[in-house]
């Protein structure tokens, strides 16, 4: 392929847009450790849910069979 | 019940149950590879190179749209002296051909009009006419592949073109986002969808190192890929863009998704619209499954297609209609057959999907916050009203009943029976495709207008794809006539730049 600096798009231009795609990857593996410890903090609160025994009886129930 | 069921049946019945959280969990784990993407990506290998490129652009009645896609390719930021455009009209009987030859003058040298006058045979056909005109001329290196309503943001093509200054890469591909401005409810569905099937899910599959497919509207080849191609795209099936990804990793060229390449494309705003054209690929992805059967899950050292995760994950979202089917069935077997099983294996099915549905959907907000901004309560409302609930329901079970019995309590309505609710939600994953159905049926009725965007909300815009995946199915199965509906395109992108 023809490689050659053209229309004002100089190496230093291309290596920092490689720069920011990188940073801007690096952010995705911050942003999906978020959601992964939001996702886990809401099921360590339903697992609480579980335990309160207040709810617990609703819980044990066998709903959804047809004995 | 016989014992012979208890015993080993059952257990059956339960996989099957929970084999119905499958297609959710793969692509859940298509999320997470994404997020592997800053470690094994193609950027180490790009060069900033231009080649000499010519854009393709099969047209059918695009008047509407292709002069302004013409104008803005010719603002892209590419040297001007190496970048052509060629269009085929496919017999249009719009003014298509007024407007290109106008662009013609306005762009002497760099927009070529050419003319199919026996049109109507299928995208296909109109690029291999023009495929062989810009591989007859030893200028082009690279061709641009896309649609005539297809806007490139001023960087996009150089940005595609920066992964061929590496020989193995055959093809590159960019993020098409859905531009209709101000659209409505059901373009605002596809943004989103966009979102977590191109953003997220091909950065996924660069991760694995094959890609599922090279979007139609933007797919940059190297002039060697398309040499090995044949010099012409396949023509057998609904899925050309599906066919040229695969036989292009196939003969041993890599394929690479570039997600801050942007396009924007215009997307249908009506069921039956988005049913056209989803049934399309649907049925192409039917042939290409069964074209590749000896591809997959067979490793091989020339390309990724073989992989296992590949092959999990593909089968997975293709054949999801049928897990959502049989889990229902399942579920229904065990009720009715009166085993205790079946409401733990309904909550931990539902627990799997709400798990995955708060990560995928929280992870792909993030990625593309514009498109958040925009879709923010698709995203919410992408599996619909009533799976909410059961989500809701399964996992903290005393708040739903005691709003349900506050309910009926304050309202005078008599409750309905509990078996009557209970085979309705575990009958509603299969249900819902044949509910989604109804959305495509009821909207060219009077009130059609207003009840398909309900129904839409209530089953879920995903249950609509399914119910659209299942139709290919039977499609198939009676080797329905294979017609290439193509979609209207009437100019409703509003994109700055």
């Amino acid at each position: 392929v023809t490689v050659e600096p053209g229309g004002g798009h100089e190496p230093e231009i291309f290596k920092r847009e490689i720069q920011t795609a990188v940073r801007f990857e690096r952010g995705l593996v911050i942003k999906a450790i978020a959601v992964l410890v939001a996702v886990a903090v809401v099921v360590i609160l339903r697992a609480l849910y579980f335990v309160l025994p207040v709810f617990r009886a609703s819980d044990d129930s066998q709903e959804g069979t047809c004995r | 019940m016989t014992h012979g069921l208890i015993v080993g049946g059952e257990w059956i019945l339960i996989a099957i149950v929970l084999a119905g959280a499958l297609p959710e969990v793969a692509a859940a784990w298509q999320f997470l590879l994404a997020s592997g993407h800053f470690w094994r990506n193609h950027y180490g290998a790009c060069e900033p190179v231009f080649p000499r490129t010519v854009v393709l652009i099969p047209a059918w009645n695009e008047g509407a749209v292709i002069g302004e896609s013409i104008d803005r390719l010719m603002r892209a930021e590419y040297p001007k002296e190496s970048l052509r455009v060629i269009v085929v009209d496919d017999a249009s009987t719009d003014d298509t051909p007024l407007v290109v030859k106008a662009k013609e003058t306005q762009y002497p040298g760099q927009v070529m009009y050419l003319r199919r006058e026996k049109g109507g045979q299928g995208k296909a056909h109109t690029l291999n006419h023009g495929l062989a005109v810009a591989l007859s001329d030893a200028w082009m290196e690279s061709l641009l592949i896309t649609d005539a309503d297809v806007i490139f943001e001023p960087a996009a093509l150089r940005t595609l073109t920066r992964h061929l200054a590496d020989p193995e890469v055959g093809a590159v591909t960019a993020y098409i986002k859905e531009g209709s401005r101000p659209g409505n409810y059901l373009t605002r569905f596809i943004g989103y969808e966009y979102l977590t099937a191109q953003s997220a899910a091909r950065r996924g599959q660069n991760v694995l190192g094959a890609v599922a497919c090279l979007a139609g509207g933007a797919q940059l080849h190297s002039r060697a890929n398309l040499v090995g191609l044949g010099g012409r795209i396949d023509t057998s099936s609904l899925a050309e863009d599906t066919i040229t990804t695969f036989e292009t990793q196939l003969h041993g060229y890599r394929v690479v998704f570039e997600p801050h390449a942007i396009c924007w494309a215009e997307e249908p705003d009506t069921i039956n619209g988005l049913w056209k054209q989803r049934l399309r690929w649907a049925r192409g992805n039917v042939t290409l499954t069964a074209r590749y059967r000896r591809v997959w899950f067979r490793p091989s050292r020339m390309h990724g297609l073989g992989g296992l995760t590949f092959g999990i994950v593909w089968f997975c979202l293709f054949l999801q209609p049928v897990f959502m089917i049989s889990a229902s069935a399942a579920l229904l077997t065990l009720y009715f057959a009166g085993s205790p099983s079946a409401w733990p294996a309904f909550r931990v099915l539902w627990i799997i999907n709400a798990v995955t549905f708060l990560f995928i959907t929280g992870f792909a907000l993030l990625i593309d916050t514009g498109t958040a901004r925009r879709s923010w309560r698709q995203a919410v409302m992408f599996p619909g009203a009533v799976n909410l609930a059961i989500i809701l329901y399964t996992c903290f079970p005393r708040l739903l009943t005691d709003a349900t019995h506050w309910f009926f309590d304050h309202s005078g309505l008599p409750p309905p029976p509990v078996s009557s609710v209970i085979v309705f939600v575990y009958g509603w994953l299969g249900g819902s495709l044949a509910v989604a159905y109804l959305a495509k049926a009821a909207e060219p009725k009077w009130a059609g207008r207003l009840v398909s965007p309900l129904i839409v909300y209530i089953v879920g815009y995903g249950s609509v794809l399914c119910a659209c995946t299942f139709a290919s199915y039977v499609k198939e199965l009676r080797r329905a006539e294979m017609r290439w509906d193509k979609t209207e395109k009437i100019g409703k992108m509003r994109i700055r730049g």
